[in-house]
Formats: C-alpha cells, sequence, structure tokens
C-alpha cells in the first residue's frame, strides 16, 4: 500500500513542472497567469 | 537406548532405567528412590511427592535441539527460600545427559561443561551483575541463591535426596546464552547453554494441560484450589506449579504457594477489595496471536506515580506483563540476553535504548497470583531506557540478589480490548514514555521518497537549463529634442519635449523561450527610462520589457555610499519562436541630454523562483513532521530527569 500519495503525488508533480518550466522558459508568475492571459487583450506594435 | 529394568526394593514394581547414565530413579509405584549400584537396585528412602503443576512436559515428552533429538527420562523440583522451579532431565542425542530448565515461564537447556578458570566455591563472591570469564567468554551474574531438592521424578544421573543444600549461580551473556554454576561443598560444575524457545523445540507427547486443552476444557478455571491459612477462603491456582504467592481474594493475605505449607507471607488487607483492575483475574484473551490470563494483578508507585501490572499466563509460553498507566498499554517480556549498558544507554538486538527514568518502585495493592513471592511494600531500583515504541527496563531487588531485564512494546488500548474483549478503555493521556511518535514514523516513511526527491530534482533542474545563446547587441544614444509649437491667437509659445523611438535589428529566436533583456548605461547620479517593447517582426504583437537604470553615490557622515546600479534587466517568460525586433523609448532625468546606452538580448537561462517554489513545496511536508516530531519528543522527555531537550 502506498502511504502519503499525495506527498509523492506532490514530489512527482514538483519535478515535471521544474523540468518543464526550465525547458519552455516558464516562470512561476507566468504559469499563475496563464488563465488570466487567455481572456486579456493582445499589444502590438503600431508601424507610424 | 538399551533400558534396564529391576524390581524396586520397596513394592517389587519394575523401575525402568532408560538411558545408561541414569543412577538415581524414583519408583512410580511406591515413589521409593532407587540408586543403581553395579546391577543392583538399592533403596534409599522415600521421594516426597511433586506439587501439582501446569506444566506441558511429562517423562516420555520428546523434542529437538540443534538438530539433535531428546527424551525428557527424569524430573527435578528444585527450590529455594523465594519459589521453585522445574528441572527436566534430558537424554540427548542418545549419548549424553542435558537440562531443560522450566522457571518463571522461561526455558533454558544446558549440559555440564568443563570449565577452564577457577572460580571460588562461595556464594557470596557472586554478587548479581558481577562479571565472569567462563571458558573465555564474558557472562554475567543474574542470582545467586541456595537451593535443595524438594521432589523428584524418573531416573537422574546422580542421587538427589530431598533437602540436600547447594548452590546455584545464574548467568547470561549478551547472546542468548545461558549457564549455572552448581556449589556443591567445594565442588563447583558448570552448565551452559542458552534459553530455548518452546515452539522451536519440536516437542511430542506433551502432557495434556488442565484447563487448557482442549480434550479437558471441563478443568477450567479450576487448575488447583488451596484454602486461605487466613480466613479459610478457597482460593484457585491458575498457574500451579509455577506461582510462589497468591493473594487471597477474600481476606487479601498474601499465601507461600511454593511449599505444601501454605504459609502467609504477609497479613489480610482490606484494602484488596478495592482494587478493581479493568482486566479481571481470570479474564482470558488472545493478545498478538497469544491465549494467556491474567492471573495476577499489582500497583506500583514511584514518586506519587501509580502505574498497574498485569500478569499473563499461558501454560507452554509462559509469562508476559501488562503495564497500564494513564491509558497507555505496554507488554512486557522477561528478557533472556543481556543488554549492554553503557553512559546513559542501553544497547540491546541492534536497538539503542536511552535512559528515561530511574527509581524506587514500590508495590501497593496486589490480587491474584505470582511467580515471586511478592509482598505489599516490596522495592525494586527501576531504570527505564526507551526507543519507542519499546522499553527496556532493568530492576534489582534490594536484600535479593537477583537483576532482571525486561523489554516491552507499546500497544494500543483497542488491541486490549479486542483481545480480552472489554469496552471503553480510559483514552491514553499525554505522551507516554514509550509511546510512538506518529510523526516519527510518518517522517520514516516519507524520509526515502523526500530524500530520492532532493537530487532527482536537482538533476532535473540542472539538465533542463536551456543553453543561453546572445542574441542581439545593440548601442543607441538617447537625444534630448525639443520642439516649440505655438497655438493659432496665441503668442506664447510652448517647448515640448518630442518623445524618441529607436528600433533595433530583427534577429531570430527558436522556440517558447525564456528571454533576457540587459541593457547598460554610464549614468552618474541620475536615471534613465527605457521603455522597450520587444515585437514580432511577423504578427506584430509587442512584449514589454521596460527597465530603469539609476545610479547615485556619495558621501555621507558614514562614508561613501551607492545606489543602484549601471545596468539593468528584465526577463521574459515562455516567448514564442519567431523573427523580433526591439523597439526603445528613453526618457532620462532632465540633466541628461545626451546618453549612449547598450541592449543585449540574450535567450536561454532560467527563473530561480520555480526552483525556489518547488524546493519549498517538497520541503514543506517534510520539516513540518520533523518539527512536530521534535515538539511531541520534547513533551514526552519533559517528564524525563534524563532530557536531551533540556540543558543542565
Amino acid at each position: 500500500m502506498m502511504r502519503h500519495p499525495i506527498y509523492l503525488a506532490l514530489c512527482l508533480a514538483s519535478t515535471v513542472y521544474l523540468g518543464l518550466a526550465n525547458a519552455r522558459g516558464w516562470s512561476l508568475g507566468h504559469t499563475i497567469g496563464a488563465p488570466f492571459r487567455m481572456i486579456s487583450p493582445t499589444r502590438t506594435f503600431n508601424h507610424k | 537406548m538399551a533400558a534396564r529394568v529391576l524390581d524396586c526394593p520397596q513394592c517389587g514394581a519394575p523401575v525402568t532405567f532408560r538411558s545408561s547414565i541414569a543412577v538415581f530413579a524414583v519408583c512410580e509405584h511406591c515413589r521409593s528412590m532407587v540408586v543403581l549400584r553395579g546391577a543392583d537396585a538399592e533403596l534409599m528412602g522415600v521421594m516426597a511427592a511433586l506439587p501439582p503443576d501446569l506444566s506441558p512436559f511429562q517423562i516420555g515428552t520428546r523434542g529437538e535441539w540443534k538438530g539433535r533429538g531428546f527424551e525428557i527420562v527424569g524430573r527435578l523440583r528444585v527450590e529455594w527460600e523465594e519459589g521453585s522451579w522445574n528441572e527436566w532431565c534430558i537424554f540427548y542425542d542418545a549419548k549424553t545427559t542435558g537440562w531443560l530448565a522450566e522457571a518463571q515461564g522461561l526455558l533454558m537447556i544446558s549440559f555440564a561443561t568443563p570449565l577452564s578458570e577457577q572460580l571460588p566455591a562461595v556464594i557470596s563472591f557472586y554478587a548479581p551483575n558481577l562479571r565472569l570469564q567462563l571458558n573465555g567468554a564474558p557472562w554475567t551474574v543474574t542470582d545467586a541463591k541456595t537451593v535443595k531438592y524438594r521432589a523428584a521424578e524418573g531416573e537422574l544421573p546422580f542421587t538427589a535426596p530431598p533437602d540436600e543444600s547447594r548452590v546455584s549461580v545464574d548467568l547470561i551473556d549478551a547472546k542468548g546464552g545461558f549457564a549455572s554454576i552448581e556449589i556443591d561443598g567445594k565442588e563447583l560444575d558448570l552448565f551452559s547453554g542458552e534459553y530455548a524457545q518452546f515452539t522451536a523445540l519440536n516437542l511430542t507427547n506433551l502432557r495434556k494441560v488442565p484447563g487448557w486443552d482442549g480434550e479437558i476444557e471441563q478443568e477450567k478455571g479450576k487448575t488447583s484450589a488451596l484454602s486461605c491459612p487466613s480466613c479459610g477462603a478457597a482460593v484457585n491456582l491458575r498457574a500451579a506449579g509455577q506461582s510462589m504467592s497468591a493473594v487471597c481474594g477474600s481476606c487479601g493475605a498474601i499465601i507461600d504457594t511454593a511449599t505444601p505449607q501454605l504459609q502467609v507471607i504477609q497479613e489480610a488487607d482490606a484494602a484488596v477489595r478495592k482494587l478493581a483492575p479493568v482486566l479481571p483475574i481470570g479474564q482470558r484473551g488472545k493478545l498478538l496471536g497469544i491465549d494467556c490470563e491474567v492471573i495476577g494483578f499489582v500497583s506500583r508507585t514511584e514518586d506519587s506515580v501509580t502505574w498497574f501490572e498485569y500478569l499473563l499466563f499461558n501454560p507452554w509460553l509462559g509469562f508476559q506483563w501488562l503495564v497500564s498507566f494513564q491509558g497507555h498499554w505496554t507488554i512486557v517480556d522477561r528478557l533472556t540476553s543481556m543488554p549492554v549498558e553503557i553512559a546513559n544507554k542501553v544497547y540491546f538486538a541492534g536497538r539503542t535504548y536511552k535512559l528515561f527514568a530511574k527509581g524506587t518502585a514500590t508495590v501497593g495493592g496486589v490480587l491474584g497470583e505470582f511467580y515471586w513471592k511478592v509482598q505489599r511494600g516490596e522495592q525494586a531500583e527501576v531504570a527505564d531506557f526507551i526507543d519507542p515504541p519499546e522499553i527496556v527496563s532493568g530492576e534489582t531487588y534490594p536484600g535479593l540478589a537477583e537483576v532482571t531485564w525486561s523489554r516491552g512494546k507499546y500497544i494500543t488500548p483497542k488491541e486490549i480490548e479486542e483481545a480480552f474483549g472489554v469496552k471503553d478503555l480510559a483514552a491514553p493521556e499525554g505522551v507516554y514514555l514509550n509511546q510512538p511518535n506518529p510523526f516519527a514514523k510518518k517522517w520514516r516513511e516519507i524520509r526515502w521518497p523526500f530524500l530520492l526527491s532532493l537530487p532527482i530534482l536537482f538533476f532535473v533542474w540542472a539538465f533542463t537549463i536551456p543553453r543561453e545563446a546572445k542574441l542581439l547587441e545593440a548601442p543607441f544614444v538617447f537625444e534630448r529634442t525639443r520642439s516649440t509649437a505655438q497655438s493659432p491667437g496665441n503668442f506664447l509659445a510652448a517647448t515640448m519635449e518630442t518623445p524618441q523611438t529607436l528600433t533595433s535589428a530583427h534577429f531570430q529566436l527558436d522556440g517558447n523561450q525564456r528571454v533576457e533583456i540587459e541593457a547598460n548605461a554610464g549614468v552618474d547620479n541620475g536615471w534613465l527610462d527605457l521603455d522597450m517593447d520587444l515585437v514580432n517582426a511577423k504578427t506584430n504583437e509587442t512584449i514589454p520589457a521596460p527597465v530603469e537604470i539609476s545610479y547615485y553615490h556619495g558621501y555621507d557622515s558614514d562614508g561613501s555610499w551607492t545606489e543602484g546600479s549601471q545596468n539593468a534587466s528584465v526577463a521574459l517568460p515562455a516567448v514564442p519562436a519567431g523573427e523580433y525586433f526591439l523597439t526603445v523609448e528613453p526618457s532620462a532625468d532632465a540633466k541628461i541630454n545626451r546618453l549612449p546606452f547598450t541592449v543585449r538580448v540574450k535567450s536561454g537561462g532560467v527563473f530561480f523562483g520555480n526552483c525556489i517554489v518547488v524546493l519549498l513545496l517538497v520541503l514543506f511536508y517534510p520539516i513540518m513532521l520533523l518539527w512536530r516530531r521534535y515538539l511531541r519528543e520534547k513533551e514526552r522527555w519533559s517528564e524525563s530527569d534524563f532530557s536531551p531537550y533540556t540543558t543542565s
């Protein structure tokens, strides 16, 4: 029987997250803010 | 084995000498002691009757010891002033005589062993805890006493006249070894062997135990009855033959049951009626898989702290103790090998036990029966060493040349309830000395996953760091430009600053990556704001990347000081692949009109915030467990005079 499954899952998730965050250049704020960016307008550069 | 059968000189009944080395036998018919003199049998007298007991052994019981068979051929009932025990004579491997001692619920097998050392043949030399070398090996004296033979049966390798005194010294070593030095006059004999487990002896032809074996279940609870010499009430012995004292449930007198005379050890005590153990005497149960019966109850006090001890009996496996204090329970077994005690620690069976308490325990109320002559007011020097959930206790008895070691293990009230069918036992209060620390258990369970996850996290972190790549290095110049504007109909002209927008060359970014933009300017006691945007050349989507460079320095009463830096950077997370350029709108301190600055763009690197947050997540639970384990241990040891958590 696996003991402390939540902690073990946390360790696993943390490891996966750290690897992905490094490889894809995520910051914590970027990860947490991802849902909000989906609903915020994108800024574009205006060539004058 | 060629048995010799001779006629009993007293009654003519056949007396069988099964073993070749037997010289003494007791006639089964008339209990005459028969001595073998050459081919003849001589009469020596009449042997006293053996007291009734619940021993599972009998003459003819066979077993195995170290891969070789043995058979019980005789028995000696040996007694001393505090009790008596059985010495079963075994014919071992069909060629030698050995002894299976059955005392206080323990079994010991020993054989005569030549002794290379010269030892004094006086009892006063053999104090408890005395360390001796026997044939070059270290042994410790546990007790020394004057003994005599009370009765015998079967055949023996020597004559055993009743009431002849001799000295018996028991010793144990640290490996489960047992030895006995027998001193008869100036003769000194050594018997050495080991403690034995009943179940390991592969015994057959055992005696049916009244009240315990299913076939004679009708005798349950009536193993042996005697009459209280103080009040005449009936006292049922539940461990006859092993019990050396019993308390009359009617008047409270403590009766010496080791001898047939049934003397009163201690007078009646009406307080016995007030004792109400939660496990009543005679209660049977199955604790940790072992059938047992509560046969004794004793309360002991030390420094106004009182705890209760229940004596459990199983005719095959001997005695165990159940210790109860404020809702906490510990099951205790006597140790058959000597723990090693060094500097407030005891080492036994690969575990280290720390000294927790030391003091004098005094017997208060007693009920039931015991394997020694218990007395109210009896004192023992007790030292408790703990390694939860286990406890090792050493007891020495003033005036009694004996030291005993026992080992206990914490068990829950629920296990007691299930074992004995009792309900609503008191809930445990506080932290008991050998109560398991639940946080220590949880820590042990996650220790290896945790310790393993740290290097895994490090390797994952180290091997997934993207290489840094320089994408752009662009020199720019900030130049303040002003323009004058005059509105129609207004003669006053306003001077306005014209914003400057600088654009870098295009550069290519591969994959989703972290991008770091670093700016450097020679500001001196001033500031430069760079309102930068990273612009995707294809979609025109912008990612803002503002930086401010400010650098100040000077002198005050404390000396020189600096603030800020001539470098500043901003990191952008997960920038999509594509062709990019940078737009910069600089603004600066009013006193700066022109200032060159450099902007560098590179990809790769990591955000350390991820690492810190992940570490916090992984560390939080173990650190919390360790902290709570520490608090629990501190609470436990607050009851000890030997606490490692206090400095003296």
